[in-house]
């Protein structure tokens, strides 16, 4: 047995070598720090899998029932392992592309690194709230100061305002359970669920479901992603698509499907005709987009809507489905993500029309790219496919029209493929003459998402029995 | 050892320190460090008697459970918003340290008063005391918040007279022991008087109009203490009159004091969102601030009124703090949102401490500012306000947009250089800062439900 207090005393460390490393003037590198804790943290993570991890729990504040107290839930595996991997797999981008303040970039990441991992472990609500919201300030800043300089101020606020509506009302959720139940822990409050009368759990569920729309992002909500995506810097981006936007789906599943399910089984029609409007909403706005960035951002509210879809279900194959789908998603929405910044940093511009037959200059970007375009499409032995195969499966076993969601995927195809042909084939503009393939660091950054959609892909259990929830 | 009172040490202090006045004078020494010195011991000393000796009944005043929380916190700022103005600066007149002690007096008299008459004493010692504080540096600003201030005032003092008076007609009695179950018309309207003459001390709109220039015309400091100490001693007296006092608990009197409540936090909220300099920005957000206390007095129940003391606590601190932190660049002549960058320059701590001060303002966690908007919420949504609970959502949107718009314009990107020098002064006011953030904090273990 580990102690699951180490998961969160490494970046912990890495945050005050951060602070000495500034005040102090020691000149090591940060991006090292930031490095080195979060490789020490993964590994602590994947001996923790193996061996079990030991709950912690210290109370604060008693008369709130306010603790820091740590135990996994059914969830927090898949979650975490998304929240410890990534951020690792994306600093590379960060390394090239922060030139100035990277010290205060780099504390940034590393709290926000820190809070993700606790969000997804915490037992108690209030700091489960307490790490959701440094996530939140964490990002604010890193898109409102690193951000592209014409539209930081607007995205970075559309962002917060958005966010903060769905933490206030997720709190709002927290307090009504804590009225009728008198704890704040998650798992006294599963055991006294029942107590709850039935109008305050409609309440609870619909405050949660807002919460979730906010964050995933699904439908009438929706429209603080593209503007964040397209202003963060990329590792930015890799971070709010990869893990950012799966507390949406955590929570969603959490309070909403496994702590109620009657009254998501109640509301599954229209929850799951929501998801499916989502699906096709977004697939066609998706395929109007020119620039890179903002057709990923597009297509990723595509994949949260048949998370959405899985979790609305409430069947046990949907359930499994968006875990698993969150987590491919994770790892290739990141690799989509970082292979828009390297078409911004290559060639200057992330507009698809105006670039093309890039494969003849770069053939390692072109490689990875059909990669990851054809992982995201569902190609069978990538990550993707087994996690929509469950989703939808799930969907034909409770409500068949939600399979009118596989139209999204037609559509996903056409605007990808249509992507793919203008970047990496047809002549070759005059101007990508000089255009150099990337390095070395960029292919093993690549490669190291490759990997973790390949093996995800081929063994979608090593995912599925992280999962200990069941309806 | 009943004999020792925080109360009585102050009262006791500042009559030492005319006699050291008048010694002073004497010896024709133009040192005012003594009395200085003597003001700030007399202070500490009594948040010391307060901690260790609090919570005993005297006579015509009595003390109620919340007092020596409430007590101890108004001292606490007192301490440090005094030792700021010594770090700011040592010439002001003598007058200053009476003034300061008294208002600090009225204060803690205002939160264990059990009568009328102590009542309006109390609240006209801070007023008083407050016209001379805001006089600060005897500059033509200065003057014209002062008038203001007498003049607002001195319609609310009347309107709180003429309330009581119809209350004594009501009633027959001024003290707050006695349960009043009066149904006499010039009775509620009497209590409509005493409510509005309170609102103007604790600035519930409509009644805030004053609040905004007279802090922006005053010393930092001076804006400190009323936009911490007077404005909770405001709110408290309501405490004391609506809950205490006359447990009247009646819907339509908790409808109404929501209605103001809410409106206070609307025209406040609305209104900071378009200011462009700073203190006024600050000023509105304190106004809205009150509200939010307000809206858990008009619960007029125990889990309301306890909830809406430790908000008083949280806001009182970090208003306290982010005026404070404000004045050190408000000396840097940084003025407008739009020259929140060169903040940098002036003093890194500050711009810490201000940064922590206002996310604890917005409701962020894990300050205090996100335990006292818990306990309302979990007030409001224990009584069934579930759709109260939602707008105040709404309008915590507004607010969180107005403290993040100034937060972002803090950007640490763009290098300034400023040509202030780093005195011992900005040293001490610095160290003060970190004491009101750590407070922020560690706040936390005053929590009650």
């Amino acid at each position: 047995m580990i102690q699951i207090l180490g998961l969160l005393v490494l970046p912990l460390i890495g945050v005050v070598a951060l602070l000495v490393n500034r005040l102090m003037c020691l000149g090591a590198r940060d991006e090292n720090i930031v490095l080195y804790t979060a490789l020490a943290t993964t590994a602590l993570l994947f001996i923790g899998m193996f061996v079990g991890f030991q709950p912690f729990s210290v109370m604060l504040v008693p008369q709130v029932d306010f603790a820091f107290s740590f135990q996994l839930n059914g969830l927090s595996l898949p979650f975490m392992l998304l929240a410890t991997v990534l951020p690792i797999l994306g600093l590379w981008s960060a390394v090239k592309e922060i030139k100035e303040k990277r010290n205060l970039f780099y504390l940034l990441y590393m709290l926000s690194y820190l809070s993700l991992i606790a969000v997804f472990m915490s037992s108690n609500l209030i700091s489960l709230f307490v790490f959701w919201e440094i996530v939140l300030v964490a990002f604010f800043f890193i898109i409102a100061f690193w951000g592209e300089e014409e539209r930081r101020g607007r995205a970075s606020m559309k962002f917060l305002i958005f966010t903060q509506f769905g933490s206030l009302t997720m709190l709002g959720a927290f307090i009504l359970m804590f009225v009728y139940t008198g704890s704040f822990n998650l798992f006294t409050i599963q055991s006294l669920i029942s107590q709850v009368p039935q109008t305050i759990s409609y309440v609870i569920f619909i405050f949660i479901l807002i919460a979730a729309i906010i964050k995933m992002p699904i439908f009438p909500l929706h429209s603080w992603l593209p503007d964040a995506h397209v202003t963060a810097p990329t590792t930015g981006s890799v971070l709010l698509a990869g893990v950012l936007l799966k507390l949406g789906g955590y929570i969603f599943l959490l309070f909403g499907v496994t702590l109620l399910p009657n009254i998501a089984h109640n509301l599954m029609v229209p929850l799951i005709l929501l998801g499916v409007f989502t699906v096709i909403y977004s697939t066609l706005v998706a395929s109007a987009q020119k620039d890179l960035k903002r057709l990923v951002a597009y297509s990723s509210i595509f994949y949260m809507g048949l998370v959405f879809i899985g979790s609305a279900t409430v069947s046990n194959a949907g359930i499994n489905g968006a875990v698993l789908l969150m987590v491919s998603h994770g790892f290739i929405v990141g690799m989509l993500f970082v292979l828009a910044g390297l078409l911004k940093e290559k060639t200057g511009t992330r507009d698809i029309t105006k670039v093309g037959g890039l494969a003849e200059k770069m053939p390692t970007y072109a490689m990875f790219f059909v990669f990851a375009v054809l992982a995201t499409l569902g190609v069978p032995g990538l990550s993707n496919f087994p996690g929509e195969l469950l989703v939808f499966l799930g969907a034909y076993s409770v409500y068949a029209i939600a399979l009118v969601s596989l139209v999204g995927v037609l559509i996903a195809t056409n605007y990808y493929l249509y992507a793919v042909k203008a970047v990496l084939f047809g002549a070759l503009k005059k101007t990508a003459q000089k255009f150099s393939d990337i390095s070395t660091m960029d292919a093993v950054q690549l490669g190291a998402f490759s990997v973790f959609i390949i093996s995800i892909g081929i063994l979608p259990s090593l995912i599925t029995n992280l999962v200990g929830v069941t309806i | 050892m009943s004999v020792l009172n925080s109360e009585y040490v102050l009262i006791a202090g500042v009559l030492l320190l005319i006699v050291l006045d008048i010694f002073r004078n004497r010896l024709n020494s133009g040192r005012k460090d003594i009395i200085q010195y003597a003001t700030l011991a007399i202070l500490v000393l009594a948040f010391a008697v307060e901690i260790m000796f609090g919570d005993f009944d005297i006579p015509f005043f009595s003390t109620m459970q919340y007092s020596q929380f409430v007590n101890g916190f108004i001292l606490f700022l007192a301490i440090a918003i005094y030792s700021f103005l010594l770090a700011d600066s040592r010439k002001h007149s003598t007058f200053i340290e009476f003034l300061f002690i008294l208002a600090v007096l009225g204060a803690m008299l205002v939160v264990i008063s059990s009568n009328f008459i102590s009542l309006l004493i109390a609240i006209e010692m801070i007023s008083l005391a407050s016209y001379g504080l805001v006089f600060f540096q005897k500059s033509n600003a200065n003057l014209e918040g002062a008038m203001k201030y007498v003049s607002i005032s001195f319609l609310s003092m009347v309107i709180l007279i003429f309330g009581i008076s119809l209350v004594y007609g009501g009633t027959g009695t001024l003290s707050f022991g006695a349960t009043y179950t009066v149904n006499y018309l010039p009775f509620i309207a009497g209590l409509s008087l005493v409510m509005v003459g309170l609102a103007f001390k604790s600035t519930i709109v409509p009644f805030h109009m004053w609040a905004p220039d007279v802090y922006e015309a005053s010393n930092g400091a001076v804006t400190a203490f009323l936009s911490s100490i007077s404005k909770a001693a405001g709110l408290i007296a309501m405490v004391r009159v609506f809950f205490f006092a006359f447990p009247a608990s009646s819907a339509f009197v908790s409808d109404m004091f929501i209605i103001l409540a809410i409106a206070t936090i609307f025209f406040a909220t609305f209104l900071a969102t378009v200011q462009e300099r700073i203190k006024r920005l600050l000023a509105y957000s304190s106004i809205a601030q009150a509200g939010f206390a307000f809206i858990g007095i008009a619960l007029l129940n125990y889990s309301g009124v306890s909830a809406a003391i430790f908000y008083i606590f949280s806001f009182a601190v970090a208003d306290a703090l982010v005026f404070l932190a404000y004045k050190v660049f408000e000396d840097a002549k940084i003025v407008y949102k739009k020259d929140a960058s060169k903040m940098w320059a002036v003093s890194k701590v500050g711009v810490v401490c201000l940064f922590i001060g206002v996310l604890s303002l917005t409701g962020f966690p894990p300050t205090i500012g996100f335990f006292g908007k818990l306990l309302i919420f979990s007030a409001l949504l224990s009584n069934g306000y579930v759709y109260l609970v939602v707008s105040l959502f709404v309008i915590l949107l507004f607010s969180t947009f107005f403290y993040f718009a100034l937060l972002r314009d803090m950007n640490p990107m763009e290098n300034y250089k400023s040509n202030a020098k780093r005195t011992t002064s900005i040293r001490i006011k610095e160290a003060i800062l970190i004491a009101l953030t750590l407070a922020l904090f560690f706040g936390v273990v005053f929590v009650t439900f």
